[in-house]
């Protein structure tokens, strides 16, 4: 409905890609923070994929059976914070260091890097956590037998961690790069980013020309931005299925190249169980000190109850579960039905990735307008439509995400078992049960876990339907910035978030004891 | 098996706590007024006021409290889907050019009749200046003759705040005394405020003289504006800020602009904080916190410094105009929806917040008034900034562009200026890059 809703308003005049004519004295400088974002969103996804596949590895050997592995739930908080609360943890522990002032910078190529790192922090310790997960269903057999053959840690990475862990890191690279393309709170928040201080990214640049044009009127704001957004979908789409290319030959690079990273490697050996349960605590720390030293630094103020936000918090739970089932299901049905080239990532399962993730490659001002399209269409002074609208829309948003996830996750489910339970004549629940749902039954609850998160924190179709329901990132964002900023009632809303957030690592920390507790008992 | 009883109870809990609808009943009310703005003191203000006029007309008053972004998307998207769905808008005066030529709004003076002369007696007694600044625009359909398009809901300008303890200090007062040779009072003029701003710039103690917002989206436009005027040029010649079209000249690279700018920019080494960080929270955190001496600030953002949440008054800050005879004005007002169901009802809420005594009340809330009998109340004369900010009212004129190219105007003026701050380019190239791209823009907005 986003791409019809683009297509359909979009002028047909295609003059209007020519620069002269919508983007006067701006159309030097679109290219430039076009560049810019292609920059900041490679060396972001180069970050965090790399912060977390050396941290994953590092902690891999820290079992399931352990309760250790319990606490690496604390790996997710990050990610079930959300944008706008991690951009307050950082606006905070910065004000609070003065770190600004005491670098005494406005250089931008030192504040674009600070958003790099942000970006890391926020990503690579869920990136680690992962790994880490995906590696603890590796057989043991083969890590018995990678100690028999006492392997060194360049072996045992390029031979079994990084093989094992191909499709995943691949998938999420391509996530790190799409989310930190259109990444704004940081920018917007912490680093008050513009075209005068060389720190403004695509995003922050389509709102502002929008804006600027509203003035005259919806229509003439609108011919501004639509072809810059469209092209920017385009190029981003581009790069999106570029990675998808390029970091498979990467790996087999990688594979044959034993010289080029065996040095490398030598420096980073793999630490055997003590010492990776020592680093497991020091990663711990490391999400935990800028979340808790928030608190700590505004802890004068008090804490209040926002009933509204009840509303929104069962809302989010009935998008979540909808989403996830859905994504679920669309994910096997993709693996089962193109079978043959669903396995791995190849040049069609790219492309249907590609097309799959496509509605998330589109600017976030193109979804907030068809937001409010959306609303005047269904008819927005009934609220009953708009809950059902608001639930919808956030179905449609999480899906592709949560199925990109899924769909990589179910290259486990090899097609030579796929054909045998054919041959077999299983029945399709039989084989959906017992290939997908009782394998990766973890997965689909970190993905509901995911789910929520995402729909919770969500900051475009929020905002768009904030007035019917109340909505905890508008609500955030007015108490940090604006006429009405305020840090009591910011950090009462920070703690709400935090409090979710604890809530779904506590959950998730519960399935995990239970799985810690079966594994113990396999042995 | 208790774990998925727990997670069960606790979603049947969760959801049976949500409420089909999001209006509260409406049994006891006739109908439901709804009113768009953004979260300010302003509107908190009314929002914290409405019940009187509930009980008196049997209607209820919803506020959608939204960010500045936020309040101007969904008013535009209402006006342009003609979905009705707010019945008053509050905006600011930049959007009257696109308001009254999309015919989006309603004029005053298809409801004037809607209330008794009697209680209209408040349109004399708006600041004159404020109303056409404002709340009028051109004639519809024509360049010339203006009309009144709606009353004001609020009328903001910039003053100045400073720490009171800091100036009120025997030994520094003596120490200014001698350096300069002048009291250390408000400064009254651009060379004293320099003074004071280089008199209290001292990094041993964690104290700089002045706070200058430097921030994008209208922060360092705003306040860099003041110091345009207080060399007397404005970014056009012009007496209102919603007049003008593509071919009004702009004064950007005049001398006076230049000297203003450079003036501006000698103030960097007396500057608290970070610069292109320093919105307009971020100053008064500054000034609150004692790391700035003084600062010009928003007048809507000193209820804030003058009271805590529990309404206690804080006496640490002193409020004055801003150097010379002139402030600058802003503000917004009341715009009632083409596509309300509720014109009338609007109309009449809209004359009964402007009532003297409720814009007594409102002002003892955070409302910056625009109506002026009320800064002769007793109680109004005790908030500490008040008289600074009727004296400012009084004095004050176009400054900040109204114009459908008005935030193009603010971008332009904060990428450069902000450059120049940095040490990239001189003042004279960055008004000078900046009025050219201006002029390049603008045409087609005036389309």
């Amino acid at each position: 409905m986003v791409i019809l809703y683009i297509i359909k308003a979009a002028p047909t005049d295609l003059g209007i890609f020519s620069k002269s004519k919508w983007l006067g004295s701006e159309s030097e400088k679109y290219p430039i923070t076009l560049i810019r974002t292609i920059i900041f969103s490679l060396s972001s996804m180069a970050f965090s994929i790399g912060l977390g596949t050396i941290l994953g590895f590092s902690i891999f050997r820290i079992s399931l059976n352990k309760i250790q592995s319990v606490l690496l739930s604390i790996l997710l908080l990050p990610i079930l914070l959300g944008n706008t609360s991690i951009a307050f943890i950082f606006w905070s522990v910065f004000k609070n260091f003065q770190l600004f002032e005491r670098l005494s910078t406005q250089q931008p190529l030192w504040e674009n890097f600070l958003l790099v790192l942000l970006h890391s922090w926020q990503y690579g310790f869920l990136f680690a956590y992962l790994i880490w997960l995906n590696l603890q269903f590796v057989k043991r057999n083969v890590l018995q037998y990678s100690v028999v053959s006492q392997l060194t840690s360049f072996e045992l990475v390029r031979d079994i961690l990084f093989p094992l862990c191909k499709n995943l890191i691949i998938i999420l690279s391509v996530l790190s790069f799409s989310f930190a393309f259109y990444q704004d709170a940081n920018s917007k928040f912490i680093l008050k980013a513009s075209p005068g201080n060389g720190t403004e990214l695509v995003t922050a640049w389509l709102f502002r020309i929008y804006n600027s044009g509203i003035l005259k009127s919806f229509e003439f704001a609108y011919q501004k931005i639509i072809a810059p957004a469209i092209l920017t979908t385009g190029i981003c789409a581009l790069i999106y299925l570029f990675l998808l290319i390029l970091i498979p030959f990467f790996f087999r690079i990688v594979s044959k190249e034993e010289k080029m990273v065996s040095k490398l490697l030598y420096l980073l050996p793999i630490p055997k169980n003590r010492l990776a349960i020592i680093f497991g605590f020091l990663i711990i720390s490391a999400v935990l000190f800028p979340i808790l030293a928030t608190v700590k630094f505004n802890s004068e103020s008090g804490v209040f109850f926002e009933s509204r936000l009840l509303k929104s918090v069962g809302y989010t739970l009935i998008a979540a579960t909808i989403a996830t089932l859905t994504s679920i299901k669309l994910s096997i049905m993709l693996r089962i039905g193109f079978q043959k080239f669903m396995d791995s990532f190849n040049f069609r399962s790219n492309i249907l990735l590609l097309f799959l993730y496509l509605l998330l490659l589109v600017p976030s001002l193109l979804v907030y307008l068809a937001g409010y399209k959306w609303a005047a269409l269904f008819s927005v002074t009934d609220s009953t439509r708009i809950v059902i609208l608001w639930v919808t829309s956030h179905v449609i948003f999480t899906i592709p995400l949560l199925s990109s996830f899924l769909f990589s996750t179910h290259f486990n489910a090899s097609n030579k078992e796929l054909d045998f339970q054919a041959i077999s004549e299983a029945r399709a629940l039989e084989i959906i049960k017992i290939s997908f749902l009782k394998r990766f039954w973890l997965q689909y609850l970190l993905a509901f876990i995911f789910s929520f998160a995402l729909i919770w924190n969500e900051s475009t179709l929020n905002r768009v339907y904030s007035d019917t329901i109340p909505a905890f990132s508008p609500l955030l964002e007015m108490a940090i910035q604006g006429r009405a900023a305020d840090m009591e009632i910011a950090l009462a809303y920070y703690l709400i978030s935090l409090s979710i957030a604890s809530i779904g690592v506590l959950v998730w920390i519960m399935i995990m004891n239970k799985v810690s507790n079966m594994a113990k008992q396999l042995l | 098996m208790k774990f998925y009883k727990f997670l069960f109870i606790a979603t049947i809990l969760l959801l049976g706590s949500c409420n089909r609808s999001n209006q509260t009943k409406t049994t006891d009310f006739l109908k439901e007024i709804h009113i768009l703005g953004e979260n300010s003191s302003n509107l908190q203000a009314m929002e914290a006021l409405k019940s009187d006029f509930e009980i008196a007309s049997g209607n209820k008053v919803v506020f959608y409290p939204n960010s500045f972004e936020d309040a101007s998307n969904k008013a535009n998207q209402d006006f342009v889907n003609k979905t009705g769905l707010y019945d008053i808008v509050l905006q600011y005066n930049f959007s009257l050019s696109s308001f009254v030529k999309n015919d989006y709004i309603v004029p005053l003076s298809s409801l004037k009749n809607e209330l008794p002369d009697s209680l209209r007696t408040f349109e004399n007694d708006i600041f004159p200046n404020v109303w056409k600044e404002v709340g009028h625009y051109y004639q519809t359909g024509a360049d010339t003759g203006i009309q009144e398009v709606g009353y004001p809901f609020a009328a903001n300008t910039m003053f100045l705040v400073y720490n009171r303890d800091l100036f009120e200090n025997e030994g520094n007062r003596t120490a200014f005394k001698a350096k300069y040779g002048k009291e250390l009072n408000a400064p009254t003029d651009w060379e004293h405020y320099k003074q004071v701003a280089e008199f209290f710039t001292q990094p041993e103690k964690g104290i700089k003289g002045v706070s200058v917002s430097g921030a994008a989206h209208g922060w360092l436009y705003y306040e860099f504006c003041n110091y345009l005027l207080g060399y007397d040029v404005t970014v056009m010649s012009k007496q209102y800020g919603w007049e003008g079209n593509a071919s009004t000249p702009l004064n950007l690279t005049s001398d006076k602009a230049l000297a203003a700018t450079e003036y501006y920019l000698s103030l960097k080494p007396y500057c608290a904080g970070t610069f292109d960080k320093t919105d307009g929270s971020e100053q008064i955190n500054l000034i609150k916190s004692g790391k700035a001496a003084m600062g010009i600030i928003w007048s809507d953002y000193a209820y804030s410094l003058v009271y805590d949440d529990k309404g206690s008054l804080n006496k640490s800050f002193a409020f004055a105009p801003i150097p010379g005879s002139k402030s600058i004005l802003a503000g917004g007002s009341f715009y009632i929806n083409k596509n309300s169901k509720l014109k009338v009802e609007a109309f009449k809420y809209i004359g009964d917040l402007l009532q003297s005594k409720n814009q007594v009340a409102l002002f003892k809330k955070g409302l910056c008034s625009p109506v002026q009998s009320v800064y002769e109340n007793v109680e109004v004369k005790e908030i500490p900034y008040s008289n600074a900010l009727f004296q400012s009212l009084k004095q004050g004129v176009y400054a900040l562009e109204a114009g459908p190219d008005a935030t193009l105007i603010s971008d332009k003026i904060t990428e450069y200026i902000q450059q120049a701050w940095a040490g990239k380019l001189k003042a004279k190239d960055a008004l000078a890059k900046a009025q050219e791209e201006i002029l390049k823009d603008r045409a087609d907005y005036f389309k």
